[in-house]
């Protein structure tokens, strides 16, 4: 009886393993790409940019931060540079120093370009329709559903490239894929609210 | 003495030649520049260029906002309008511009640099400048490339672009606008041009409207496009109008349809070869010409109605004898208008010698004609039709009185109150931002895109001169220092020297970059990102010539080198320094504008000697001077007149005032020719001349262009009371023997 007991009871336990997986499942199907569940939130990121003539891609991580305030994109490897934009310009840290505005030479396009991409983190999918034509395929019942992003300006296009954004409750992984052949993804971890 | 057929031969010939010119050129030989009728300023040619050069740089840019639907229909509507555009052969998209000045600055990179940059390797900070470089390699979404790896591993061109383009061109519009901009790569002021442009936004109009989105523009083609609309329109009324009272006018003179018809064809005659000669020594000739021209209508059928007159007068007399009786006052008036016409080459402005040379060779055409041609058309002479008979008896009546003293002295005392009153109210006008409304639709599309994309043209510029190119290039960098060092190097929009620096400073960055940037940086940038070619910037740049945008910016007029630093339109605190002058076109034309007011103005009491002398010498009597006291009352009355209803006296006021001494001095002409009851009919021809021209050039003052406006009013009314003051002449030939019956305050011949 003992070991009766002891199979049902493995296999009871089997049984609930199997059915709680199944539920698992069901519960794991992604909500659609607009709600995203934080629009403030500080993120850890891997970088890796495929630079054609390069044998091993450019590596980079560290933080990136989001708030009503301000952007924060913190790398930390393989140098320690700290670049916040918010609305009353774009500053840079080195090392931990003082944070240096950042002078024209880094153009409006680079804050435009760091607005769009808080704009992806957020999900706020609308306000980057301004910039580029938002493809969102339907949310998959297995797995991260995809959302692709195309500069309507060919100029743009031609600079940024093509973008795909790979999420399921939060965004995890950013591709560029460049006309050139260059590319970049960014994968990032769990959002840490 | 050529033979009379030769005659109509050569005459004819010369309109079919005419004619021909004419259409060939006419479709891409009409300008519509309005600063064409501005005058240019012949003290100072290098300013005079360089006014010309920043209305080209600030009138060929474009710019296009297309809004409404969704993002998807407003971008593929942009990439329509764009390829419509560039197939139309009228077009240069901005991202040409761009990739010129890309390969530009990239082949420059060892030898430009950022003001910033530099501050920081003379301070010792290139590590901070090559870092720079490294984060752009690392940062996501960068513009840094792989092909730059081998060529520009501390993406100095990236960074040029980055500082150097001013930052409207580089910030991205707000609100969900799609923009299109570039430039139009021929005359902006030119019809087929406008046509052109038009006809694309018309096509693209058609499929986008029904997608919702709407279009504003930015540039002065479609100004200009609106003016010569406004020309066209002018010009069909006028025409339109005139030709109508032509056939009235003549119909009730003649009873024929042969009359009309008679003027209708030395109309088309004259205006014909009048253009044809403007065209063939201008190459082109400016709308408001034309409708100059259709003004010209009604002096042209003068010479027609004087002949046929004389059919009235006299039926019985030969085609020989008529034209005797009428071939010296009407060469003598031909002379005196195109003496007129031709004061008009004195002013420094071509649409003005365009109008001298078109009236004056139309002039000459119509007298030729009348003389040549008219005749045979004529065939036998008219009937007398009731209007003739209805001018004989009461316009003639009163042109044909002889006045006394009293009523001359009354009639200056008036002059003198008229002109008394408009001293006290009257205004002058020489602000050219005042010359043309420009269209509302226009205006409120202009604003709504330069908030969006907050670059619009300025016409407001920094002159700056030197011996030798270089030695311009290094005033200009020296300027645009002092400018930042008083914060206000802001307003400058554009600077050739940003893009392509002196000799001298170029020698020192590429100095500065080499050793504070390149040799002790460059090879931890290169190991960093796994590259070894350290000499990537050691080759020299190939590339001499820079793009067109910047050389656009630059020139050179007898032997002085100068550029234009366009700047935002407002108070710029000018420092004091040597070949740099702030000029803002819209204040000089005015200014220029009053100094030719008053020039012409002297000018017209020459053209009055002028007149004064050639009736001396014809008549060879001072007597014959009396001939111009109507002219002068008129051109003292007509400007007061028109000043207290509200028309200021302007330079243009003055160059319809020669018309007025021209034109004017005719009906004189007859009225001394032909006094007492020999004249009854010639007076009807001056009443019927007079007549069309105040309806054709009167007709003027409807022009939403205050020049035509103000020269169409002036000319009308100073022929009216050219007309009027005409008996005045006679005040004092009583005593020599004319005698006459009591007319209206005066004695009339009977």
């Amino acid at each position: 009886m003992g070991n009766a007991t002891g199979i049902a009871r493995k296999a009871g336990a089997l049984f609930a393993l199997i059915s709680g997986l199944g539920i698992g499942v069901a519960q794991a199907s992604c909500p659609a790409p607009d709600k995203l569940k934080a629009t403030s939130f500080e993120r850890h990121f891997i970088q890796e940019k495929h630079v054609s003539g390069l044998n091993k891609p450019l590596r980079s991580e560290g933080q990136m931060s989001v708030s009503e305030k301000e952007i924060v994109w913190h790398m930390s490897k393989p140098f320690d540079v700290k670049t916040t934009m918010s609305s009353t310009g774009i500053t840079q840290s080195v090392d931990g120093g003082e944070p240096v505005s950042v002078g024209p030479e880094s153009s409006d396009i680079a804050g435009g370009i760091a607005k769009s991409m808080a704009s992806m983190m957020r999900g706020e999918w609308s306000t980057l329709e301004k910039i580029f034509v938002v493809d969102a395929s339907p949310v998959p019942a297995e797995g991260d559903w995809v959302v692709r992003l195309t500069p309507h300006d060919e100029r743009l296009g031609a600079l940024i490239g093509k973008i795909t954004i790979h999420g399921c409750t939060d965004v995890n992984q950013v591709n560029i894929e460049r006309p050139d052949g260059d590319g970049e993804t960014i994968r990032f971890d769990p959002v840490k609210l | 003495m050529m033979s009379p057929r030769l005659l109509i031969a050569l005459t004819l010939l010369t309109f079919l030649v005419s004619a021909g010119f004419v259409a060939t050129r006419i479709s891409h030989g009409v300008d519509t520049n309005i600063l064409s009728l501005l005058p240019g300023d012949a003290k100072d040619p290098v300013t005079a260029a360089a006014m010309e050069k920043a209305s080209a740089v600030a009138s060929n840019r474009v710019a296009f906002a297309i809004e409404g639907g969704t993002s998807t229909t407003r971008s593929v509507a942009a990439a329509k309008l764009e390829a419509a555009l560039i197939a139309s052969g009228q077009y240069r998209s901005s991202s040409e511009d761009a990739k010129d000045l890309w390969k530009w600055l990239f082949a420059h990179r060892a030898e430009f640099i950022c003001a910033g940059d530099r501050i920081k390797l003379e301070a010792g900070e290139g590590a901070a400048v090559a870092q720079q470089a490294l984060l752009e390699w690392y940062a996501p979404m960068s513009s840094a490339r792989g092909e730059m790896i081998k060529t520009d591993p501390l993406l100095r061109t990236n960074r040029l672009l980055g500082c150097l383009l001013p930052k409207s061109l580089t910030s991205m519009p707000e609100g969900e606008a799609q923009i299109v901009s570039g430039s139009i790569v021929s005359p902006v002021y030119s019809l087929d041009v406008q046509d052109s442009i038009a006809a694309v936004i018309a096509v693209w109009h058609a499929e986008a409207d029904a997608q919702g989105l709407t279009l504003s523009r930015a540039g002065a083609v479609f100004h200009a496009a609106y003016g010569a609309e406004h020309a066209r329109r002018e010009i069909s009324l006028i025409s339109g109008i005139t030709t109508v009272a032509v056939l009235l006018f003549y119909w009730m003179m003649f009873r024929s349809l042969r009359a009309p018809l008679i003027a209708v064809g030395m109309v088309i005659y004259s205006l014909t070869v009048g253009l044809a000669a403007s065209l063939a020594v201008f190459g082109s000739v400016h709308a408001m010409a034309l409708v100059f021209g259709a003004a010209l209508i009604g002096m042209v059928v003068d010479y027609t109605t004087y002949y046929l007159v004389t059919g009235l007068a006299h039926p019985d007399h030969s085609p020989q004898m008529r034209k005797a009786q009428i071939f010296r006052p009407l060469t003598l008036g031909m002379l005196t208008s195109v003496a007129a016409f031709a004061a008009l080459f004195f002013f420094p402005v071509d649409a003005f010698r365009q109008i001298a040379l078109f009236g004056g060779v139309g002039l000459m055409a119509a007298w030729m004609g009348t003389l040549v041609l008219t005749p045979v058309a004529e065939g036998h002479p008219m009937r007398v039709g009731p209007g003739a008979l209805f001018t004989k008896k009461y316009a003639g009546q009163f042109l044909g009185g002889t006045y006394s003293g009293k009523v001359l002295a009354f009639v200056i005392l008036a002059a003198l109150l008229i002109v008394g009153a408009a001293l006290l109210r009257g205004e002058t006008l020489d602000d050219v931002r005042r010359f043309q409304a420009p269209s509302p639709v226009l205006v409120k599309e202009e604003v709504h895109l330069r908030a969006l994309i907050g670059f619009m043209p300025s016409n407001t510029f920094v002159l700056v001169r030197g011996a030798t190119r270089d030695e311009a290039t290094m005033r200009e960098e020296a300027f645009l220092k002092k400018l930042n060092a008083q914060s206000e190097g802001d307003a400058v929009v554009l600077a050739s020297s940003r893009f392509d620096p002196s000799e001298t400073l170029r020698a020192r960055d590429r100095d500065l970059i080499r050793t504070m940037l390149i040799e002790p940086h460059l090879p931890r940038v290169l190991e960093t990102l796994g590259e070894r070619n350290a000499k990537v910037y050691d080759e020299a740049p190939q590339d001499k010539v820079p793009p067109l945008f910047v050389s656009g910016l630059r020139g050179e007029t007898d032997n002085v080198f100068w550029s234009i630093v366009p700047v935002s339109d407002g108070a710029l605190k000018m420092p004091e320094m040597e070949g740099i002058s702030l000029v803002n076109p819209a204040q000089r034309y005015s200014a220029l504008l009053g100094k030719y007011r008053y020039l012409s103005t002297y000018g017209l009491a020459g053209a009055v000697i002028a007149t004064g002398i050639m009736l001396l010498f014809i008549y060879r009597s001072a007597a014959s001077l009396k001939i111009l006291m109507p002219t002068i009352l008129a051109l003292i009355v007509t400007p007061a007149l028109l000043a207290l209803l509200g028309v200021p006296y302007s330079f243009f006021s003055t160059m319809g005032l020669f018309l007025v001494v021209g034109a004017g001095v005719d009906y004189a002409i007859f009225q001394w020719e032909n006094p007492g009851q020999e004249g009854d009919w010639t007076r009807v021809g001056i009443v019927l001349a007079a007549a069309m021209t105040c309806i054709s050039v009167g007709l003027l003052g409807l022009s939403s262009v205050l020049p035509v406006r103000s020269f169409g009013l002036t000319v009308a009314i100073g022929i009216l009371i050219s007309l009027l003051f005409s008996p005045l002449l006679r005040s004092s030939l009583a005593k020599a023997g004319f005698g006459g019956k009591a007319g209206f305050g005066g004695k009339y011949d009977d």
